[in-house]
């Protein structure tokens, strides 16, 4: 007489559930093995069919009485008609007709005894007991009303839902109620299913109640608002004594190459009525193949980065186009003294730009009483020197802090300028402000990056991290050249080195929708 | 994927909690999450895991967004095994927070915070130094007369004295804590790192103090 294979699934769908169930009422005594079906549905048969409302509710979910046959195996032919009485009593009717009333049932040591009160005298039938644990186990609460709750799957305002409800499947639903009706959810009875499109968000509750039964289920939904509808677009104080306005942008062309830039408040300023804190500037020269770039990103940490950010620009702008000349000079000074690059007029030119800036900051926070470190900002310039008789082009950078400088193209080649100056962790990258800035030469000429190329490549970017983070996430990624193709593609796409306004359409394309990344985004193409 | 706030919510639910105090905390987990649902900065970055704890720590829910968590189903009952839920914390931080490499850019920093009404009662001394060896944000709430301020002092700085359990004070502490993450996702969304201190954090309301 072997087990038929649907009682062995049964059995072991049994053993989960019941192992569950029961482990936190009372441990089944030791003797019991769960390997054993014999005594599992021995101890089946004590647990539901001799007491305990509770569990007997829950084996009643569990077992379609429809498949009892099934379960019931000749087997245990012994306990059959003992099973099946009690699972047509059951059937017919509701087991808890009334408060309940926990008995009691007290382990000491192995122990188990069972004291079982005086039946209420309207229902002399149906027994019950309730559990006291030592030192502690949870009673299942006998809800007051009855009513248990599941949680379904969240949605989200404005994207379809779809989920089934788990009711037991061998209850008839009379009725489904939702605590309101406005949201566009809507319960199918037929398939058990809610669907449709959530109008709003919050918490969410169908109500299901059950023929021939008392207690009643609710489903909970939670519905999150969509992220993008959250974002608060709020104008800073017009009146601030370092006033910036939200967005800028600039294009001009430089023989037959462009530059575009952008720059746009990021969200997480625009929420809390913040100004931004990006700036950036760039200036053609007397020499019409000189251009000087600079982006820069005020710290969130300092109260005034925003102006440090634009002296940052202005300043280097300023210093290098006044000097532009020097620039030459200087250059061909390095060319013949690679050795003593320590000594090199050229250092002393690019640290006289940083300096200026650096000096500037200095006055404007004394002026107005403040620590230097509330100006704080990155910067990220480039100096652009093109040779159009030997078709090459000089490439200077400079870099302090987040960003990216990089030359694109051409097809399948990338240099990124400068190393990562991030820090480990967020909020130690390093600004124009920093003390170690100008520690000593060999630090600050490693932040000098000067490379000689050809004139085939495709574009030269500038960004601070409000772009580089969404686009590339981490350092390392920076080096990646399918993501630099994918940003260039991206950017193609959107027309923007079609367009007769590209500043407009650069400006637009900072929008991009990035989980996680609102900051300040500013960006410098020259193509 | 960006950076996640990772947030550990470290629950009492032994015996004592029994009653008034283990709803107050089920409503201000609610209330928690949909203020923090209704904050794009929160909604965006912080992720919340629920570790309880009685006589033995158990972690709920795992370190799950916002946009799908669930509220569990919290029962007292039981002893307090800080020391344990410490431990597990600080094993789940190792597993489920990112770090930073060159190739990742890691989570921010996680914060802990922990919500007892009693004594530890279990060796809470080595799940202090499992969870300092994290380095997370640590905030604990002593919460009523029973709950001992000078242990948690030894598992972190920033301890908060809750002066009853009763219903009222236990959500203004989870309106505290729903505040305090929000400052901390603002304070990342405007690129300066989370907070570390309860200096950085909302003023407390009178019921909430810092423990001496």
């Amino acid at each position: 007489m072997g087990v038929r294979e649907s009682d062995i699934n049964t059995l072991s769908y049994l053993k989960n559930k019941v192992s569950r169930d029961v482990s936190f009422v009372n441990k089944p005594p030791s003797h019991y093995n769960w390997e054993d079906d014999e005594k599992l549905l021995e101890f089946l048969k004590n647990l539901y069919v001799e007491s305990n409302p509770y569990l007997l509710q829950k084996f009643k979910d569990m077992v379609n009485p429809v498949g009892l046959e099934d379960f019931i195996d000749e087997k245990y032919e012994d306990i059959k008609p003992e099973l099946e009485d009690y699972f047509k009593k059951l059937i017919s009717k509701p087991i808890r007709e009334e408060p309940y009333s926990p008995p009691k049932l007290i382990i000491t040591g192995g122990e188990t005894t069972l004291t079982q009160p005086a039946p209420p005298k309207s229902r002399p039938a149906e027994p019950a007991f309730d559990v006291i644990a030592k030192p502690k186990i949870d009673p299942p609460k006998p809800t007051e009303k009855s009513i248990r709750e599941t949680n379904l799957p969240n949605g989200m305002v404005n994207i379809k839902y779809e989920a089934r409800v788990p009711y037991p499947n061998n209850r008839m639903i009379t009725s489904s109620k939702w605590n309101d009706e406005l949201v566009g959810l809507k319960f199918e009875k037929e398939n058990a299913n809610v669907s449709g499109i959530p109008t709003k968000s919050g918490k969410f509750i169908l109500e299901l109640s059950y023929r021939d039964f008392e207690e009643s289920d609710q489903y909970k939904i939670t519905i999150n608002p969509d992220p993008k509808k959250l974002w608060k677009n709020i104008e800073p104080p017009q009146d601030d004594k370092f006033f910036k306005s939200n967005q800028e942008s600039k294009f001009e062309k430089i023989g037959s190459r462009n530059i575009v830039s952008a720059s746009k408040r990021g969200r997480s300023h625009a929420h809390e009525a913040k100004f931004r804190e990006d700036d950036f500037r760039s200036s053609l020269g007397k020499n019409p193949d000189f251009a000087i770039l600079i982006v820069s990103d005020g710290a969130g940490s300092a109260s005034h980065s925003r102006e440090g950010s634009k002296i940052v620009c202005e300043s280097i702008e300023e210093y290098f186009t006044s000097n532009e000349k020097l620039l030459i000079s200087s250059l061909s000074a390095l060319l013949k003294e690679k050795d003593k690059k320590n000594k090199n007029p050229f250092l002393d030119y690019i640290k006289g730009a940083v300096e200026s800036a650096r000096a500037k900051i200095s006055k404007i926070a004394v002026e107005n009483k403040n620590e230097i470190n509330e100006f704080a900002a990155t910067c990220l310039f480039l100096i652009y020197l093109n040779f159009p008789k030997n078709k090459k082009t000089i490439i200077i950078s400079f870099s302090i802090g987040d960003g990216a400088i990089c030359i694109y193209g051409p097809k399948g080649a990338v240099r990124l300028l400068g190393k990562a100056d991030s820090g480990q962790y967020s909020g130690e990258t390093r600004f124009i402000t920093s003390g170690e800035i100008f520690k000593d030469d060999q630090s600050f000429l490693d932040r000098i990056n000067i490379e000689l190329i050809d004139q085939d490549f495709t574009a030269i970017f500038l960004m601070t991290d409000g772009v580089s983070d969404p686009k590339f996430e981490t350092d390392a990624n920076l080096n990646n050249q399918k993501l630099w193709d994918s940003l260039w593609n991206e950017l193609e796409e959107k027309g923007i080195f079609k367009s007769l306004k590209p500043e407009q359409e650069l400006l637009e394309w900072l929008d991009f929708w990035s989980q996680g990344n609102h900051d300040d985004r500013t960006i410098t193409i020259l193509y | 994927m960006s950076r996640r706030l990772p947030i550990y919510l470290l629950l009492d639910v032994s015996g004592s909690m029994q009653g008034e105090p283990i709803e107050s905390v089920k409503n201000g987990l609610s209330i928690l999450l949909e203020e923090l649902r209704g904050e794009p900065q929160a909604l965006e970055t912080a992720y919340l895991s629920v570790i309880t704890f009685e006589s033995v720590a158990k972690q709920v829910v795992p370190l799950t967004d916002l946009f799908s968590f669930q509220e569990p189903q919290l029962n007292a009952g039981g002893s307090t095994a800080l020391g344990d839920a410490l431990s597990l914390t600080a094993q789940k931080i190792s597993t489920e927070v990112i770090k930073n490499s060159a190739d990742t850019k890691g989570d921010w920093k996680p914060m802990v915070v922990i919500f007892t009404d009693g004594e530890p009662t279990d060796d809470w001394q080595k799940g202090a130094n499992d969870i300092k060896a994290q380095k997370a944000f640590v905030i604990a709430c002593a919460a009523g007369p029973n709950a001992n301020d000078q242990i948690l002092k030894q598992i972190t700085e920033s301890v908060i004295h809750l002066k009853s359990c009763s219903s009222g004070d236990i959500i203004k502490f989870f309106k505290w804590i729903s505040s305090s993450i929000k400052t901390s996702s603002t304070k990342i969304d405007s690129g300066q790192g989370t907070a570390n201190g309860l200096s950085e954090l909302p003023a407390l309301p009178p019921e909430l103090q810092i423990a001496p």
